[in-house]
């Protein structure tokens, strides 16, 4: 019977003691496994993470916080973590802080710092530590919440002083020009909606009056084409070969002409050099020519004298007798 | 008149005057015991089979008490989270429930009517027919003899039965949700690690050593102070259950302000 009791006794007191020390560590998430590594980071501050908590890689659970304390110069955190021993971390890994879910959870998710470069993270002291950042709880973001609704109760105060009743009716005379503004904007944009619409009516005549240019252009190449092809128009290029031929036989043999041209150019320009002098001549008024172009008595006289010559002649004819006698003997 | 006015303070003072000379008595026989431990040729060998009677065979009523406590407290959650907490925290609400309050409260209050009134009826009814009155006769210490096997006992074991208690809650807890909930086995564990921490297991053993200890010395000291014969041991059960029942709730509050 005592050693019944003995049996059972110990049965039960090892049972719970396995069931407490098996079953907190698992609840804490500890393995027996060695095959873990410590990854140390570092944090100006670590929100509401505790030790036993996730730690995450692209959002698999790989390991846990195991400690976490304050540095002995006090302006960082250190948090060290178990991950599982072969998982390869980025090279440029960062730790976040961040809720696990909306009820209070938190957790570390290892990431590439690419992920997220806004991030401020604390400048670790030595160079295997990773930096790390700790996204706002809910009670910073209270607090922020509580600033900005103080300035915005300072801001509706001054809106308020500022806010007369001189404002409001100026404010209601604004908003009813802006009206008008409007309804004119919406008029003019009705019209300019019926003057689009006519230009646009206009541009698709053109276009299809261009279509059309385009369809005749496209004939025209098309016959032009087929005129290319055709028989005669190689016999027409052979012709105009041999017109070509000819006017550069006719070239070579005019190659001699300006010899003589050049000649000719020469008596010619000896021949104005004359004129020329005879017109000098004749503008100084040397010479009978010059006289009479210069002297114009000398031109009436000789008109006189015409005049008088012509009296004559027509005496003569008419009295031919008074003259001439003729006398055969 | 006046006497009749002045019965309710007459009663106060009388009840004041009795709790508080039970409680220096009470104390005076905790101080006995804590004396009497160095008897350890007396109490060592008496032990064990306190531990097996304390311990032992408790664990059938305090599996039995927590296995339905788990099922209820997950369905009562998945009943209360339903449509605005994720069913995980079935999880939750079953593990912290089960390992900071019914489990060492549950455990207690079943074994103060168990251990308690066991302890109080066998040690009042030595006491009446006077064999605790024999052994001091016969020089033997008889709270080394009575009293120190059964605290201690009760100490030792009582945690052991409360962490098995937990296990089982838990347990029916996760066997209740993945069969009568829509929810996984994953669900529930996830819920039960998120916000566990090793003190929630601390806490749990500090308070069922300290229920042990109370229900097993409140026996001992109803049970050394009874009177009267068969009705006298009757009343000192009784009392001994009440009174380590209202104690054992006390000292979850104590323990609920002082150590969370």
């Amino acid at each position: 019977m005592k050693r019944s009791n003995e049996a059972m006794v110990g049965v039960v007191i090892l049972a719970a003691l396995i069931l407490v020390t098996f079953g907190t560590l698992w609840l804490q998430g500890v393995t027996l496994r060695a095959d873990e590594r410590e990854v140390t980071a570092a944090f100006n501050r670590v929100g509401l993470i505790k030790a036993g908590n996730a730690v995450k890689l692209r959002g698999v659970r790989i390991g846990r916080i195991r400690e976490i304390q304050v540095a002995p110069q006090g302006d960082l955190v250190e948090v060290t973590m178990r991950i599982q021993e072969d998982i390869s971390l980025p090279d440029d890994a960062v730790a976040i802080v961040s809720p696990e879910s909306l009820f209070g959870d938190w957790q570390i998710e290892i990431a590439s710092r690419d992920h997220f470069p806004e991030h401020r993270y604390a400048n670790p002291r030595e160079p295997d530590h990773l930096p790390g950042y700790s996204i706002p709880d809910i009670s910073q973001l209270t607090a922020t919440a509580d600033r900005i609704s103080a300035d915005i109760e300072v801001l509706t105060e001054r809106v308020g002083i500022a806010f007369s009743e001189e404002t409001a009716r100026n404010i209601a005379s604004l908003i009813e020009n802006v009206e008008n503004v409007t309804q004119r904007l919406s008029d003019l944009i009705s019209q300019q909606a019926d003057a689009f619409s006519g230009v646009t009516e206009e541009i698709q005549v053109i276009a299809e009056e261009v279509g059309y240019a385009a369809t005749g252009a496209r004939q025209s190449f098309e016959r032009i084409n087929q005129t290319l092809a055709r028989e005669e128009f190689s016999q027409a290029l052979s012709d105009m070969t041999e017109v070509t031929a000819s006017l550069r036989q006719i070239t070579r043999e005019m190659e001699g002409t300006p010899e003589d041209i050049r000649g000719m150019a020469v008596k010619a320009d000896s021949t104005f050099a004359r004129i020329n002098s005879i017109m000098a001549g004749l503008e100084a008024g040397e010479g009978t020519l010059g006289r009479l172009l210069e002297d114009p008595t000398m031109a009436q006289e000789m008109e006189g004298t015409l005049q008088e010559l012509q009296l004559l002649l027509s005496d003569i004819r008419e009295n031919p007798r008074r003259y001439l006698r003729l006398s055969i003997f | 008149m006046i006497r009749l006015l002045g019965a309710p303070f007459a009663a106060l003072g009388r009840g004041s005057t009795t709790l508080a000379e039970g409680v220096g008595r009470w104390g005076m026989l905790t101080g006995q015991t804590i004396q009497a431990l160095r008897h350890v040729d007396v109490w060592l060998r008496l032990l064990l089979p306190q531990m097996a009677r304390v311990g032992v065979d408790s664990v059938p009523i305090a599996l039995f008490i927590a296995m339905f406590t788990g099922i209820v407290l997950a369905l009562q959650a998945s009943y209360t989270f339903t449509g605005a907490i994720p069913l995980y925290f079935v999880g939750v609400l079953v593990g912290k429930t089960m390992m900071l309050e019914l489990g060492p409260v549950l455990t207690g209050l079943a074994l103060s009517g168990r251990v308690g009134a066991n302890i109080a009826a066998e040690l009042g009814t030595m006491r009446v027919t006077e064999q605790i009155d024999a052994l001091e006769t016969l020089a033997y210490p008889p709270v080394a003899y009575l009293v120190v096997p059964r605290v201690l006992a009760a100490i030792i074991m009582f945690p052991v039965v409360t962490a098995l208690a937990i296990g089982m809650g838990i347990f029916a807890g996760w066997a209740t949700s993945i069969q009568l909930l829509d929810m996984t086995s994953a669900e529930f564990i996830n819920g039960l690690t998120l916000f566990f921490v090793p003190f929630d297991v601390t806490f749990a053993m500090i308070k069922a050593t300290s229920f042990g200890f109370m229900v097993a010395s409140i026996g001992c000291f109803f049970g050394f102070t009874t009177e009267g014969g068969a009705e006298g041991v009757g009343h000192s059960t009784t009392r001994a259950v009440v009174v380590s029942s209202m104690v054992i709730l006390v000292l979850d509050a104590f323990w609920a302000v002082t150590l969370l």
